[in-house]
């Protein structure tokens, strides 16, 4: 897609999409101002896939592996287990939560989240590309 | 990675790359989100270890109040009526064939 569609263009302040216009529009500003990826943009994915990649191997060697923290025994119940940090978020809430609550939550809000997420272009499809503009446009006060 | 991806979300949100007509890279940047999630949570069972073991109930916890299919999900997620061996094996195939199988689809499509 990225192939057919070409890469988003900068936003900027007053460019405004709209569906009619837009593909005429971007044809025109990649005439006039594109450059192609190779040789002018790849450097820059080259370059931070390799920073990426040995701030991972620098992570690794610093901090060395994480755990195991016990035996997956369920007879020890001397243990305070949690998850890791990107669902201690779920845990924090669920521990928060009143027992009666914790069913409708889980079965409702991700599938809502999931969903809002999906349909969050198609909510502000058009419009100036930058975020704060779209976090107008999709705020009740709008 | 999770971290990595849910700031290039931002930065995607921020930069107004998910209008049109570039739609349905969003979307399939959302699945790409899940499925990160999902070989964070599996990647935490490899450890095997007490996390793993209370996070894996704690999962099939969940499964099981899903209505009507919970028990079957349950079955499937654990591969029996206990967390085993078979669980391991199932969370294996899971972390290291399905999920980066999609997830190199999902990529490849992207582009």
């Amino acid at each position: 897609m990225v192939l057919k569609l070409g890469i988003n263009e900068w936003p900027m302040p007053g460019r405004v999409v709209k569906r009619a216009t837009y593909e005429a529009e971007y044809h025109a500003l990649t005439k006039s101002e594109g450059a192609p990826f190779v040789p002018y943009a790849v450097w820059k994915d080259m370059f931070f896939a390799a920073f990426i990649i040995l701030a991972i191997a620098a992570c690794a060697y610093y901090f060395g592996p994480f755990g195991p923290t016990g035996q997956p025994d369920p007879t020890i119940i001397q243990t305070a287990p949690k998850p890791d940090y990107f669902f201690l978020w779920l845990y924090a809430l669920l521990s928060l939560l009143p027992p009666s609550l914790e069913t409708p939550f889980l079965l409702i809000v991700p599938p809502l989240v999931i969903i809002g997420l999906i349909l969050l272009p198609f909510l502000s499809g058009e419009g100036e590309r930058a975020g704060s503009a779209d976090l107008l446009q999709l705020s009740p006060c709008s | 990675m999770v971290a990595i991806v849910l700031i290039h979300m931002v930065q995607v949100f921020l930069f107004g790359a998910h209008k049109y007509p570039r739609e349905l890279t969003w979307i399939i940047g959302v699945f790409l989100l899940l499925m990160t999630l999902g070989m964070a949570f599996t990647g935490q069972i490899m450890r095997f270890d007490q996390d793993a073991y209370w996070g894996l109930g704690i999962g099939a916890s969940i499964a099981s109040r899903v209505p009507i299919i919970g028990p079957f999900a349950v079955k499937l997620m654990l591969g029996g009526p206990i967390i085993a061996g078979a669980t391991l094996s199932r969370f294996f195939a899971l972390h290291v064939f399905v999920i980066p199988g999609l997830l190199i689809g999902f990529v490849c499509f992207t582009f």
